[in-house]
């Protein structure tokens, strides 16, 4: 657990850039998207700060609008340097999962499926 | 009305939606993060976003730990790591806007107080001429650095410790009684003392002004601090 979360702790933010990207979003809505595509445990107080970081870096910006709720809702949408930079990231990611995916199978055993580790 | 004063109101009103369970967690961290080096303007933004995002929690009827984890903690010190800091400068002169502040609302409370006042009432229901020298005495001025600097040290130390402060009433309420009442007793006396000595030193003119210069100078005061607070946000 603690090695999925160091992992997830470098690849986060470029999957809450990812979701961004699609259309312009919310933080609770974020971390429901993360949630069907493989991620449990994420709530929206862990992507929180990474937004917070996100915009501060000019990755993305962030609009308050009315809410039925009462306080205002922060949407955020992704700018030019938040495509770039999720460019470079999956770039990074197929480049690092290549390596990572050689290193196993020349090693003996291998990840064949996605989620699967087959024993030596 | 500013817009810093806009969304504190709007804050504050959001506050009282909040269920008595999840009053103290959301309490806790923003006493948390007025205490971190961010501007007054992006603590307010960000309780507005952690309102949001209890009030919603709150709505879908999900423990408040479900959304911001278990440690209030880590998590405001990720949001503070995660903003840009507010300049070194900007601190320092906010702690000179209160210390205007205070200095404008210590200066009315002893003119209203050090018996000045009862004498320019007694003078005019007598037609005697209205002394316009109003002294400065020591125990003011002690009096005025003194609280001051626990107003700033009480809101620092809540501020800095408000994850603990439930643990800390935890442990003097397991207290026995008699102990209770001697560190009650304890605070009682010395609260006493002080009073008392800031009276004695009450009587030890340092310096005799105006009184209407000495209005003057906490109205300036007061104003500085109005439109510097506007200023900085």
């Amino acid at each position: 657990m603690n090695e999925r979360s160091q992992l997830l702790k470098g690849t986060l933010e470029g999957c809450i850039l990812k979701v961004i990207s699609e259309r312009e979003t919310y933080g609770y809505e974020i971390s429901q998207r993360l949630k069907e595509n493989g991620f449990p445990h994420i709530s929206e107080g862990t992507i929180y700060p990474l937004l917070l970081r996100l915009e501060k870096n000019a990755m993305i910006v962030a609009e308050y609008r009315d809410s039925t709720l009462g306080p205002k809702r922060k949407y955020y949408s992704i700018t030019t340097e938040g495509r770039t930079f999720l460019d470079d990231f999956v770039h990074s990611w197929c480049d690092l999962q290549k390596s990572i995916n050689q290193l196993f199978s020349n090693f003996g055993g291998g990840i064949t499926n996605v989620g699967t580790f087959e024993d030596q | 009305m500013s817009e810093l004063l806009k969304i504190n109101k709007k804050n504050n009103d959001l506050d009282r939606r909040l269920s008595e369970e999840n009053t103290p967690i959301i309490m806790d961290m923003v006493a948390y993060l007025r205490m971190a080096p961010l501007s007054d303007m992006q603590v307010e933004e960000i309780r507005q976003d952690l309102l949001d995002m209890a009030l919603s929690a709150q709505e879908r009827e999900e423990p408040l730990s479900n959304v911001f984890g278990a440690d209030g903690k880590a998590f405001c010190d990720e949001i503070i790591s995660s903003v840009k800091h507010r300049k070194p400068g900007n601190l320092f002169l906010q702690w000179l806007l209160a210390a205007c502040a205070v200095i404008s609302i210590m200066g009315v409370i002893d003119l209203v107080f050090s018996g000045y006042l009862i004498g320019v009432v007694r003078a005019i229901r007598s037609h005697a001429q209205i002394s316009l020298s109003y002294p400065i005495t020591l125990g003011f001025l002690l009096n005025g650095v003194i609280i001051a600097a626990a107003s700033f040290g009480i809101v620092y130390l809540i501020g800095r410790h408000s994850f603990e402060t439930k643990k800390f009433a935890e442990k003097f309420d397991s207290l026995p009684k008699p102990r209770k009442f001697l560190i009650g007793g304890v605070f009682g006396a010395a609260l006493f003392g002080y009073l008392f000595g800031i009276v004695k030193l009450g009587e030890i003119v340092l310096v005799s002004v105006n009184v209407i210069a000495y209005c003057a100078f906490l109205l300036i005061f007061f104003v500085i601090y109005k439109i510097g607070s506007g200023a900085i946000g």
